[in-house]
């Protein structure tokens, strides 16, 4: 699960830390923004909250008394290895199908469902929902398996329980928590499901699923005039609900094959592309990752750790005259800028590559908000990066020592 | 003697009918009644979270034993005071002040009331701008118009209703001066509760609807969670604007004593309905 405004929090807080040291000696204390982030998060995260332990305690039923109804999907990609997420076995509309999210099979090559008891599913065809992140596929007629009721009215404050395949590891792992919130499409909830649990069931007492898990969000960081202090983030967990959703019937291969494969690619992208910025704010003169995926952008890493490698030569040279120096300083600036140039162009390349996608008339509601959501990440990087090389680019690097 | 004792009192109830005061009560129905809720409400707070946006917004109502409004108080989502109305009534329990304090203007009003029996209307003026707030009510005593002008009477504010044989807002009309703001139109459900509502703004053209799910209902019959949808249907597809995720707690007067012991005498079998909750902070 992905969150386009933690990335973007992180990626600006590092740029602009950067830059700030950036103007300081050569060789001063770096600060790690990452964890202390992340370190920042957690203790928000610890502070709300609640205790699961008194929902499971009187949780009506547990894991093992329904797994015949939950599965586990594994997802086998050519391009980008294995992934996992959970589902469970479902009745609606006088059929039984096995729900999931969409984002769990888009860009798979191959799928395996499995109950947890190890019984294999074959499901006959695939529906999306229009709008919402859920995919449920239909279990052939001589399928016996059962599946949970779907439950209409959720209401808040109710007690959960979520199970589901945790940290994509294949085992499945049971979670519990209440309702925090309902809207007509969606339910918060406080139920701690990570990635792996994408697809889960989220269910009552009366074991009724009232929702599916589908993802994570990050709240924007409280305001804070200490400047010491990290900002506050807390996670929020979300579920599509299961009522009132429009199906559409799709090729499997044709729609995976137009579209699956750029969502998983594109997603690959804009994560290397993030940790190429995130390493690059974190140190303006150190080596940036250079395995991508993708063969641009790992030729830009090439070359961006090639200028940094010219960059320490310059700096082993020991002394230089004051006229020597600017012209150093110049040759950097200039480096810099183009560096940052390309890569911005490369954003932007990408970004409007992918907005094409946009026009297109089948597309779901979640894909066309992920892909949505991917330019803006993209055109967003391509703004961050042209501001960031411009002031790189305006810093003296060498200066006389006194 | 028996002859003289009845006509004393005959004679007594005639004098106390002809000099007792009206009250509100003459003219309007208890507020609570004009609302959705049922039983022997003594407060509601309604908390709003918008497009689950995980911070809650409250509304606080008050009423006494009656059900006339008392206190109504708005708090943002940090729980900080912005507004509140008092409503006051005499010893006889008629309505005589309404004031009013918006924490974030820092601002005051206070309005003296008058109440007109004959024309069915109550009315309002404000004491330092003299603004009136006028009041029209139906035979029933349901609010079916709200005037408030300046005090050379320029219209500021009107607000018109139109209800159902059951008293049940149908149609609902914001004029601003002397152009129609906005209308609601609505659509009630067989179980009481409110279905659907239509809103057309009439300068924009613009029109949208709100539709409702009822997660719970309490005992008394009173919602306690409820999502509003609202969308604009101006277009060729209705496009969603906003969600109102909403949750109401309700606070029951506990029933008095002349209630349990009547209630106790007669009760035969088990009563459909749960009993009042328990007032912690009465004596």
């Amino acid at each position: 699960m992905k969150s386009k405004e933690l990335r973007q929090f992180i990626f600006r807080t590092s740029l602009w830390t950067a830059i700030g040291l950036a103007g300081t000696a050569f060789g001063a204390e770096k600060v790690d923004i990452e964890s202390a982030l992340s370190e920042a998060k957690d203790k928000a995260e610890e502070a709300l909250k609640e205790n699961p332990d008194e929902v499971k305690d009187s949780f009506p039923y547990s894991l093992n008394e329904v797994s015949d109804k939950i599965v586990t999907i594994e997802c086998k990609s050519n391009r980008n290895g294995r992934s996992a997420g959970s589902g469970f076995i479902g009745k609606m509309d006088g059929k039984t199908y096995v729900f999931t999210n969409q984002h769990v099979l888009l860009g798979a090559d191959e799928i395996s469902i499995f109950t947890i008891n190890g019984d294999r599913i074959l499901p006959s065809k695939i529906e999306l929902s229009v709008r919402r992140d859920i995919a449920r596929l239909e279990l052939r007629p001589d399928d016996s398996h059962e599946g949970f009721e779907i439950s209409s009215t959720p209401a808040m404050g109710i007690p959960l329980a979520v199970f589901g395949n945790s940290e994509g590891g294949g085992v499945a792992t049971a979670l519990y928590g209440k309702v925090k919130s309902v809207t007509s499409d969606l339910l918060e909830v406080t139920a701690e499901f990570v990635s792996g649990n994408s697809g889960s069931p989220v269910l009552n007492e009366n074991q009724e699923v009232m929702g599916i898990a589908s993802y994570v969000r990050f709240s924007t960081p409280e305001a804070t005039d200490d400047e010491e202090k990290e900002p506050k983030r807390k996670a929020r967990r979300f579920c599509y609900r299961l009522t009132n959703v429009d199906w559409m019937p799709v090729n499997w291969s044709r729609y995976n094959g137009e579209y699956g494969k750029e969502y998983r690619e594109t997603e690959a992208l804009v994560d290397s592309i993030f940790d190429v910025v995130y390493g690059w704010g974190d140190e303006p003169f150190g080596y940036v990752p250079s395995e991508h995926k993708d063969y641009d952008l790992q030729k830009w890493a090439k070359n961006h750790n090639n200028m940094v490698d010219r960059i320490k030569r310059l700096s082993d040279k020991g002394s230089a005259t004051r006229k020597e120096l600017n012209n150093i300083n110049k040759q950097i600036q200039g480096d810099i800028g183009d560096s940052a140039e390309a890569l911005a162009a490369f954003c932007d390349r990408k970004s409007r590559n992918v907005a094409m996608k946009l026009t297109k008339n089948n597309l779901t509601g979640f894909l066309h908000d992920e892909f949505e959501g991917y330019v803006e990440s993209l055109q967003w990087a391509t703004r961050e990066i042209n501001d960031f090389g411009e002031h790189l680019s305006e810093i003296e690097y060498f200066r006389f020592s006194n | 003697m028996k002859r003289h004792t009845t006509l004393s009192i005959l004679l007594a109830i005639t004098a106390y009918t002809v000099l007792a005061e009206p009250t509100h009560l003459d003219i309007m129905v208890p507020d609570l009644q004009d609302t959705d809720l049922k039983g022997p409400v003594k407060s509601v707070s309604l908390k709003v979270s918008r497009n689950v946006n995980g911070e809650w917004t409250t509304e606080k109502s008050e009423y006494d034993r009656t059900g006339n409004l008392t206190c109504y108080t708005e708090f943002d989502a940090k729980d900080k005071l912005i507004e509140k109305s008092e409503y006051f009534y005499d010893e006889n329990g008629c309505y005589t002040k309404l004031r009013y304090r918006n924490e974030e203007d820092d601002y005051e009003s206070e309005w003296d009331v008058t109440l007109s029996p004959d024309t069915l209307q109550i009315a309002l003026r404000e004491k330092s701008d003299g603004r009136i707030g006028l009041e029209t009510y139906s035979p029933e005593g349901y609010l079916i118009n709200y005037r408030l002008v300046t005090k050379d009477r320029e219209p500021i504010l009107t607000r018109e209703y139109q209800r159902d044989e059951k008293n049940r807002r149908v149609k609902y009309t914001r004029i601003k001066g002397r152009k129609p703001e906005y209308t609601f139109y609505y659509k009630w459900a067989e179980n009481g509760l409110i279905d659907m509502q239509g809103q057309v703004y009439h300068q924009e053209k613009a029109q949208f609807r709100h539709t409702y799910e009822y997660l719970v209902i309490d005992e008394h019959g009173n919602w306690t969670q409820r999502i509003l949808v609202r969308y604009d249907i101006s277009g060729k597809k209705p496009v969603k604007v906003y969600e109102h995720t909403v949750k109401r707690d309700i606070e029951y007067f506990a029933p008095d004593a002349e209630e349990a012991a009547t209630a106790t005498s007669d009760d035969t079998s088990e009563s459909e309905e749960a009993p009042a909750e328990e007032d912690s902070g009465e004596a």
